[in-house]
């Protein structure tokens, strides 16, 4: 009796700790129960039905963790804890094989020994492995679009099928020696290499996109300086037209005119005479092109806007200690919230400096706002936005990449109308 | 009294900024005294160093010597760090964030502006004035923490609240007008803390100079600035405020 609960609770728990041990969030206790009860219920019903249970059990797990998670990637790595189970298995009984231990013997009378010592085993590595997803997924954190994350999720998906489809052959056909040995290398060799395809598709697709927004951003950029051009181009022509008119009276010595030509024409209109190159010459300072991109593309999106947009960059600014997709993501969706916000007040001012501080870099967004103050216990609270909800969520994807720098500090402020998001980053040592 | 220091490298400015001084003192019954009206920013920094006090200071920012305005400005915070500085610039040079946060610039005025007769210099002038009423040096203490081996300071008076968010060792520093988030630990934050911050919970701290009432109903603190923050059970006795 005690022998078949060990067993039974060993075969769930191994199962379990596939599925949850390589979580790559957290997960709460809910989550972990209902995980729980459905699997010893599985068991418990359709067990006896031999591999074949395996598939509802899993069926079961991936839609608990999709209803608790909603993320494919969590459910992608469930997956994988799974895989990783079967290779455990396959590893361990052709080393019993190899040892020319009886499979029988086994499977009968250390039945129980060895479910345990799986279930423990399966334990430590796919925790082991856990630890070691997280650590490097926070530090090079994967954004993969709906689609890459389906197709990840569905060759995972095909991957296990054929495991499963395998094993409940083996088992039909009784499990001979050299099978088992021969699967256990078949199915490392493809594990080690469907994780490095996929891996290298990711980078290459993540670089393909990358060079396709570099390209876009050249184009913008086009637009923005022949826009430039067009503004000195009528510049010039007003300079020489007032001039002309200038020369004009002096010819004549007509003092009186003259004056009140000035006082009309130029005093008056003097902001619009001046064109406003402010923004092109601190830009030649930024000499990290990604971030460079994503500015002259926001200035392109603030001039269709009306908005005022300055950029101001002091000095020349080679490096920033945080990764170029990190920082011009989160640049982004503060510049985007800016930009959103300040086109609904009437100044419609957009302030950016890159300030170097000597101890650290600070890059200070500043956009005219509706609201005199706002809330701080709202305004703290993640996903909070004036805007609504696709809005909320661009902060908190912001915040969540900036947790993972313990060496930047970020304050957000709202005074006198004014908003300000400040990001201290410290270079490294 | 509040000494007044002009430099810019054009006379006709300098002339016309010490006139629209002396027109506001006689206006307005303020006392600006203008004690150096140069073009060479040394003069400047060596008179201070003889006297170190607060003063107001005009600077042209392209003052076309070895150091530009803004270098001078650095220089002047050295000796004088409350004094009040205001940047006269064109409008092509106005780098207004980058030189509040540098040297804490007061204000800029646009020379385009300012010769062309609107009363920015007055503006100006009215503010330092009425910032020179308020102004009191007192104690500034600060929460001081390390980032990369360096200094991050936060007035404590301007500290709300200061709470762990849960994950990644980090803090939010909770102010009147805003928050900010920086790595932490909590326990030793409040080491570092006078007496007048007290713990709300396990994951809060508080500045009681801050509180304006506490509802021993609902167990929530009302803040100063509106905002609320509940209290533990555990920590609730000692707020019978």
């Amino acid at each position: 009796m005690i022998i078949t609960i060990l067993m039974t609770l060993s075969s769930i728990l191994s199962i379990y700790a596939g599925a949850v041990n390589l979580r790559t969030q957290k997960l709460g206790w809910k989550c972990c129960i209902t995980l729980f009860i459905w699997l010893t219920a599985a068991y418990l019903t359709v067990g006896s039905l031999g591999q074949i249970s395996i598939v509802i059990c899993l069926a079961g797990v991936q839609i608990i963790l999709y209803l608790f998670t909603k993320n494919l990637l969590t459910c992608t790595f469930a997956f994988l804890g799974y895989l990783v189970m079967v290779a455990l298995n396959y590893l361990c009984t052709s080393m019993l094989g190899l040892f020319h231990i009886d499979m029988e013997l086994i499977s009968t009378t250390y039945a129980p020994h060895f479910s345990t010592f799986f279930w423990i085993l399966t334990y430590v590595v796919t925790f082991l492995l856990g630890i070691l997803t997280r650590k490097l997924l926070s530090k090079y954190p994967v954004s993969l679009s709906r689609k890459t994350s389906i197709l990840l999720y569905l060759d995972v998906l095909a991957c296990s099928l054929i495991f499963i489809t395998n094993v409940v052959f083996g088992e039909r056909l009784g499990y001979p020696k050299a099978v088992l040995i021969v699967n256990a290398v078949l199915f490392l060799t493809f594990i080690a290499i469907t994780s490095f395809v996929l891996i290298i598709t990711i980078r290459s697709i993540q670089r393909e996109e990358a060079a396709k927004a570099t390209i876009s951003q050249l184009q913008e950029f086009q637009l923005y300086t022949d826009k430039i051009y067009q503004t000195m181009r009528s510049f010039k022509h007003n300079y020489v037209n007032i001039l002309s008119a200038l020369d004009g009276y002096i010819e004549q010595n007509d003092m009186q005119a003259l004056k009140t030509y000035f006082d009309e024409n130029i005093v008056a209109n003097f902001n619009n005479i001046s064109p406003d190159l402010t923004l092109l010459g601190s830009l030649g300072n930024m000499k990290i092109r990604e971030i460079k991109g994503l500015l002259s593309t926001k200035i392109v999106k603030a001039m269709g806007k009306n908005i005022q947009f300055y950029i101001e960059i002091s000095e020349p600014i080679e490096s920033i200690s945080m990764k170029p997709i990190d920082i011009t993501q989160v640049l982004g969706i503060f510049i985007d919230n800016a930009i959103e916000e300040t086109e609904r007040t009437e100044e419609k001012l957009l302030h950016i400096a890159f300030i170097n501080m000597n101890d650290f870099l600070r890059i200070q967004i500043s956009n005219s706002c509706l609201a005199e103050s706002y809330d701080m216990d709202k305004l703290q609270k993640d996903g909070f936005s004036t805007k609504g909800e696709n809005h909320g969520l661009g902060l908190s994807s912001a915040n969540s990449i900036l947790s993972h720098y313990n060496d930047i500090v970020h304050s957000t402020r709202c005074q006198n109308h004014i908003f300000t998001q400040t990001l201290d980053i410290y270079t490294k040592q | 009294m509040l000494k007044t220091y002009i430099c810019d490298d054009n006379n006709s400015h300098r002339t016309h900024f010490e006139k629209q001084i002396e027109n506001y003192n006689f206006i307005n019954g303020t006392d600006f005294h203008v004690v150096m009206s140069t073009a060479n920013p040394h003069e400047v920094v060596e008179q201070i160093k003889k006297v170190p006090e607060i003063a107001l200071y005009f600077i042209d920012i392209d003052l076309q010597t070895d150091i530009d305005g803004l270098e001078l400005a650095r220089q002047i915070r050295e000796y004088d760090s409350w004094g009040f500085i205001i940047f006269i610039t064109t409008h092509d040079e106005v780098m207004p964030l980058t030189f509040k946060n540098k040297v804490s610039a007061l204000d800029f005025i646009e020379k385009e502006s300012a010769l062309l007769g609107e009363p920015v210099i007055a503006d100006c002038l009215a503010t330092v004035w009425k910032k020179m009423g308020q102004f009191t040096p007192g104690i500034n203490e600060t929460l001081t923490l390390k980032v990369q081996d360096k200094h991050f300071s936060i007035k404590l008076s301007d500290i709300y609240r200061i709470e762990s968010t849960g994950e990644h060792r980090k803090v939010t520093v909770i102010e009147q007008n805003g928050y900010l988030h920086i790595s932490a630990l909590l326990k030793e934050v409040y080491d570092s803390l006078t007496e007048d911050f007290v713990y709300t919970g396990r994951n809060c701290i508080i500045n009681k100079n801050h509180v304006v009432s506490y509802d021993s109903k609902n167990r929530l603190l009302h803040f100063d600035n509106n905002t609320t923050c509940s209290v533990s059970t555990r920590t609730a006795r000692s707020f019978r405020l």
